[in-house]
């Protein structure tokens, strides 16, 4: 089994601070910084999972979550 | 992925295992009959909070021999490497997958009535899951026509005219007749619809000549090689009349096309991938924002928050619930994006307007037709015939961009509620069908 490495994150910030001042400070708390997504308030990357709590204290962050994969199959497959 | 293997005997044992590929699996519920549509082995969700609870319990209390997901690589778990396990937990969605023998053995079935002090929630069987944009239905249809086809190569007669599964009525699809498009007097013109997908067929016949702008976020060409984008692009913004003996299928036929590739050839991406195409098309002041996919996965923060600043900017997110249930036994929850209270969600429902058997409930705010969806495919085929709440929703956008242009103050918020409002009513309840079919204007 592989060991625990850095998983993809989303994290929502909340517009009160500017986001690139934010993204900055979550890279400061073990963000690998991956997109800053200014219209959508998102900053994407990867971190180790036991840095989320540093990364929630960052202030202007509303919520880190893990980033879910979408599938809709491959193309034809009648079952996947 | 796992390999095909020659049917044998030992398919049933095999099953009892989790390392068990999808082919064994299949395999096993053809050979024990009945109900085909579950795979044999049980999903265990836990109380909200008790993950790791649930989990101490599995392994200590139950016994079961566990694989924990934090202990693969971006919790990315691999069945083969479960090894002999009879348990993988998911902490990060509370629910635990384990095998039909090992849950047996310990009288933890759908059946079995959970003590309410257990860290359980409920104890669910496992179904097999069928691609998004192919229902079950379709799978025995296809089978079905080339049934009948062999058949009428030997010679039968008639045999051909049993054949016809959904004819077009009057050079329209069934879907933009049961929404109205035909007689509407708009055409999308000046509306930017995006739709974030596996990309487009951009040299398909039939747009030639249309207002393209794309881009790709997942690292290859948005030139579509999975059919699906080129699917949904052509319901919401294809041609108003295709040569041929083609029926039209598209509904904003003036629309300016933004084509995001968020998806790859294979049907996968990440929602990190969905938010670039999210911002991308808010950045561009996209009035409809059309997603045909889900991951299953509880309401996001971040895909909440994208659907409010799309609506500030004039935006509006349309999405599809997706295609997990079983009706009338299992009723699935909409996935994400669609369960942000920000993002329009959209069942699917078939030419008699019932809700289609695979459509998500729960957070539903609209319907749209989505079972045997007659739009485009990349060449050199053109056309293709598929179903799915992921064919629902570009009906929604395609209407949605009609409205929009219709009056320049139906944007966003008003852009929704109108959709709503004019939406027919359907005798089912909102949780299935929303305000009920969308119409255009």
């Amino acid at each position: 089994m592989a060991k625990k490495t850095k998983q993809p994150m989303v994290i929502t910030v909340s517009g009160d601070r500017p986001i690139h001042e934010v993204a900055h400070d979550l890279r400061a708390a073990g963000l690998d910084v991956d997109q800053v997504l200014e219209f959508t308030g998102t900053v994407t990357g990867s971190a180790h999972p036991q840095n989320a709590e540093r990364l929630r204290s960052v202030p202007g962050v509303v919520d880190v979550s893990p980033d879910h994969p979408i599938d809709i199959g491959p193309p034809g497959a009648p079952i996947s | 992925m796992a390999k095909k293997k020659t049917p044998t005997k030992k398919a049933s044992v095999a099953a009892q295992r989790l390392s068990t590929s999808t082919d064994d699996l299949l395999l096993a519920a053809l050979e024990r009959g009945g109900d085909t549509s579950k795979t044999g082995r049980y999903l265990i969700t836990f109380k909200e909070g008790a993950a790791e609870a649930g989990l101490q319990s599995l392994q200590s209390q139950k016994g079961f021999r566990v694989a924990d997901a934090r202990d693969f690589e971006n919790q990315a778990v691999s069945f083969e490497q479960t090894g002999d396990a009879e348990a993988v937990v998911f902490p990060e969605i509370g629910v635990a997958l384990v095998s039909g023998e090992a849950a047996t053995a310990r009288g933890m079935t759908a059946e079995a009535t959970i003590a309410e002090d257990s860290p359980v929630h409920s104890i669910d069987p496992e179904y097999f899951v069928f691609a998004a944009g192919i229902s079950p239905n379709d799978y025995l249809k296809g089978f079905l026509r080339a049934a009948q086809t062999i058949y009428a190569d030997l010679g039968e007669p008639g045999a051909a005219e049993q054949a016809e599964v959904t004819p077009a009525v009057a050079g329209v699809t069934w879907g933009l007749s049961a929404c109205k498009v035909p007689p509407s007097s708009f055409n999308g013109s000046g509306i930017k619809v995006a739709v974030l997908d596996t990309g487009f067929d951009l040299g398909h016949p039939e747009f030639v000549g249309r207002s393209f702008v794309t881009n790709s976020f997942v690292g290859q060409p948005v030139q579509d090689l999975h059919g699906h984008g080129t699917h949904t692009t052509g319901t919401a913004c294809g041609p108003q009349a295709p040569a041929g003996p083609i029926p039209r299928y598209g509904i904003g036929f003036r629309t300016q096309i933004f084509v995001g590739k968020v998806l790859t050839n294979a049907g996968g991406g990440t929602q990190a991938q969905s938010l670039a195409g999210i911002n991308w098309a808010i950045a561009n002041r996209c009035q409809v924002i059309s997603m045909s996919l889900r991951a299953i996965a509880p309401p996001q923060p971040s895909y909440t928050a994208a659907g409010t600043a799309a609506l500030a900017a004039g935006c509006l997110i349309i999405a599809a619930a997706g295609n997990d249930s079983h009706r009338p036994g299992l009723i699935a929850p909409a996935g994400a994006p669609a369960n942000s209270p920000t993002i329009m969600s959209v069942a699917a429902i078939d030419s008699a307007l019932n809700v289609a058997i695979f459509s998500n409930g729960g957070k539903v705010d609209i319907a749209g037709p989505g079972v045997n969806v007659f739009s485009s495919w990349p060449r050199p085929t053109l056309h293709n015939t598929i179903s799915g709440t992921s064919m629902a929703t570009p009906h929604v956008s395609g209407c949605a961009s009609l409205w929009a242009q219709s009056n320049p103050a139906l944007r966003g918020t008003a852009l929704r509620a109108k959709l709503i409002a004019t939406a027919k009513h359907l005798p089912f309840p909102a949780s299935d069908v929303g305000a009920g079919l969308v119409q255009a204007p």
